[in-house]
């Protein structure tokens, strides 16, 4: 055998060093130059962080009873590459999860289709996953999560909201308090291998979620159904279209029941129309009509425009910048003091009380008293109302603004009215949030609610005298409750639609019971029923849900106020 | 292979007699430390293995020593088995827990849904009982007391 020439030995030796250079130079360039960023793209692909969701808290009223909880539940997914029969598999799912023929189809579809994760169905009960499992389906798997449910199904569900399919609140107070109620949530970070385990002994770190708190309502979920009911009930009766009532106590802002007809049920609100998700009390306005007057009579009697004896002679209609403006019913002309023009519900009465204040003190009133602003009871959505500018005042809005029409105001808003007058000339803001409890079960109470004084105690017992007066011997003689005496006032107003008004009108009774010493304010609104005035339609309503309210409550009777004397007794 | 037997022969003595003046050290011989001069063997014998185990420990010494090595072993090992009992333990524990957690949610869940208004009253509706119609308050006659 010949051996190989030393010059080809010598070329060889060459390329042999010249290729060792460059994986040395090769090697040089990843380890030292390219460190860090091989480094990272190693990291990235054995290390995954997985988000732990933390516990949402619950919703309760003021009893501790819940009235929104989270649930442990699954999110089921499919991986269809390893899913090898589809049809079987898609048929044992839809038998476990009750699935109608389309989803099953649908189901079937997803499992045949390209990719790697496809979602089955999301916040399935724990039981119901379980069961899943058991089938041992291939190619099906399993996600903690978490799904809100409403016990008590459509009681407060508007005050409540509900949560998306990711937990985030996306309604009423779910939304309003969504970091409180959220939590934080934690993370696990892992070392896994290509097949996705675990590395023992490699990174695991875990950051525990820090669960939400609870939130306590000022809503007593007693009273709240039995209002629910008793709407209901009226709705139906008076052939309305929807309702509204509010329940609450006038000393603290305290909001014992609040809805809307008709309502939904939160656990599946995907069955309801969207607008039954709306909360009236605060999202809608309407123009309130008569039970307006107790501003105008406030503003009269605290600027001492007005004396509580004076006389006004009252047509049924006048003629007012041009407008013609008259009362509900045709009447003869009457003598009427301030306490009649309430207790009768006399527009043009009211009109002439409006002249004699002036309309600085007249807008002052209608400010004071929260119209124009929200009432800032913490609900998302809320509306300010409408007030027109003072600048933009003529004598024909005085006169109407006077008996509560051309002014647009949320049912909340006027039953903060009569819950200032009923708390003794003192405004208190409404709150629907009693306080917070954290996971050591102790309840921390929020502030009390802000206060404003807008009329003066002597002002606020006068107008309780007359709102009195207004059921016991005026338009409100359906509110009253045997053995308590109620101060109340009824409304009736046209609804304007397209910027004119039409012959479809919205009733309402607002009132305080007991009248010398309030512990609950009730407002009652019908909208839009067959028989249109606010005595007639809406003061039943507020008589059942008062009458319920006092056993409820276990409020006293306390001794009556006495009446404003009648005008035609007068000397 | 075999060696020939070496042939002891007296050792020739290394020093001078003791009663004879010593000379003057040399500087190399300073260097040298001074051995006593009697008491050695003379001959180039092993050293015997009674005297080797005379030189080393104490027997009491092995016999602590292997009480405390068999005290460790047994230690070490009894504490790693009280660790792994105690790991399930609390494995146990923790399975407990979460068990007991999910039956208090089930649990909460029921209370929720069977005091919710809403069955109560269909329950009851079902079985016949009615709302009342008109509900009144009795008054009492007289001025309640009043305290303070």
């Amino acid at each position: 055998m010949r051996s190989p020439s030393r010059g080809r030995l010598l070329i060889l030796l060459t390329v042999m060093l010249m290729a060792l250079v460059g994986v040395v130079a090769r090697v040089s360039m990843l380890q030292v130059r390219q460190t860090s960023a091989y480094v990272e793209l190693g990291w990235e692909q054995r290390v995954r962080t997985v988000t732990i969701a933390a516990e949402r808290g619950s919703i309760l009223d003021r009893a501790g009873t819940a009235l929104a909880m989270s649930l442990d539940a699954r999110d089921v997914y499919a991986d269809p590459r390893y899913v090898t029969q589809p049809s079987d598999v898609a048929d044992r799912i839809a038998e476990v999860l009750g699935l109608d023929r389309p989803a099953e189809r649908d189901l079937r579809g997803d499992l045949r289709a390209d990719g790697s994760f496809v979602y089955v169905a999301r916040r399935v009960d724990r039981e119901v996953a379980d069961e899943l499992a058991e089938a041992r389906l291939p190619g099906i798997g399993f996600l903690p999560a978490s799904a809100r449910y409403y016990p008590a199904a459509g009681v407060a569900s508007q005050l409540l909201g509900f949560t998306n399919v990711d937990g985030l609140g996306i309604a009423g107070l779910e939304k309003q308090y969504e970091s409180l109620l959220a939590g934080t949530p934690g993370e696990r970070t892992s070392e896994l291998s290509p097949l996705g385990q675990v590395i023992a002994g490699g990174l695991d770190v875990v950051e525990e979620p820090v669960p939400g708190n609870d939130l306590v309502l000022t809503i007593d979920r007693e009273i709240q159904f039995q209002a629910q009911q008793y709407l209901r009930r009226a709705v139906r009766d008076n052939d309305a279209s929807g309702g509204t009532i509010i329940v609450m106590d006038p000393r603290t802002g305290d909001i014992y029941a609040m809805a809307s007809y008709p309502w939904f049920d939160p656990n599946r609100f995907g069955d309801f129309d969207a607008a039954t998700y709306r909360n009236r009390s605060v999202s809608d306005m309407w123009e309130p009509g008569s039970v307006n007057k107790v501003i105008t009579a406030a503003a009269a009697i605290e600027t001492g425009a007005v004396g509580l004896s004076d006389v006004f002679t009252v047509p049924d209609e006048r003629e007012v910048g041009g407008f013609t403006i008259h009362d509900s019913h045709p009447h003869p002309t009457m003598a009427m003091t301030l306490a009649d023009i309430i207790a009768k519900s006399s527009n043009i009465g009211s009109s002439l009380v409006a002249d004699r204040v002036g309309d600085e003190q007249m807008a002052a009133s209608f400010a004071a008293f929260g119209f124009g602003r929200p009432t800032g009871v913490g609900f998302p959505g809320e509306q300010s109302g409408i007030m027109p500018p003072l600048a933009n005042w003529t004598d024909a809005t005085r006169a109407t603004l006077s008996f509560g029409s051309g002014v647009a105001v949320t049912p909340l808003q006027m039953a903060s009215v009569y819950a200032t007058v009923a708390n003794g000339g003192t405004w208190v803001q409404p709150r629907l949030v009693l306080g917070t409890r954290g996971r050591d079960g102790m309840v921390r109470l929020a502030d009390p609610s802000m206060t404003q004084e807008v009329v003066s105690p002597r002002t606020a017992e006068a107008l309780t005298q007359m709102l009195a007066y207004a059921v016991e011997d005026g338009t409100g003689g359906s509110a009253q409750i045997p053995g308590y005496q109620v101060a109340g006032k009824t409304g009736t107003a046209k609804k304007l639609e397209d910027g004119e008004y039409v012959r479809r009108y919205v009733a309402s009774f607002i009132g305080f019971l007991p009248a010398s010493a309030p512990r609950v304010v009730v407002a009652a609104i019908l909208d839009e029923p067959a028989t249109i005035y606010g005595g007639v339609a809406a003061a039943p309503l507020f008589q059942d849900v008062a009458r319920y309210t006092i056993q409820r409550l276990g409020i006293e009777s306390a001794p009556s106020v006495p009446l404003p004397r009648d005008a035609l007794l007068l000397p | 292979m075999s060696t020939p037997a070496r042939k002891l022969t007296p050792a020739a003595p290394r020093h001078a007699p003791t009663h004879l003046p010593t000379p003057a050290p040399t500087p190399r011989d300073r260097a040298r430390p001074v051995r006593a001069p009697a008491a050695r063997p003379t001959t180039t014998s092993p050293p015997s293995p009674r005297r080797r185990a005379r030189r080393g420990f104490h027997p009491a010494f092995w016999i602590f020593s292997a009480f405390v090595v068999t005290g460790m072993v047994v230690g070490i090992v009894s504490l790693s088995a009280l660790l792994v009992q105690t790991g399930f333990g609390i494995d146990r524990t923790e399975a407990r827990i979460a068990e007991l957690a999910d039956e208090r949610e089930l649990l909460g869940k029921e209370v929720a849904t069977m005091s919710s208004p809403g069955r109560i009253a269909s329950w009851a509706r079902a079985r016949g009982f009615v709302m009342p119609e008109d509900v009144v308050v009795l008054q009492v006659p007289g001025r309640p007391e009043v305290d303070g």
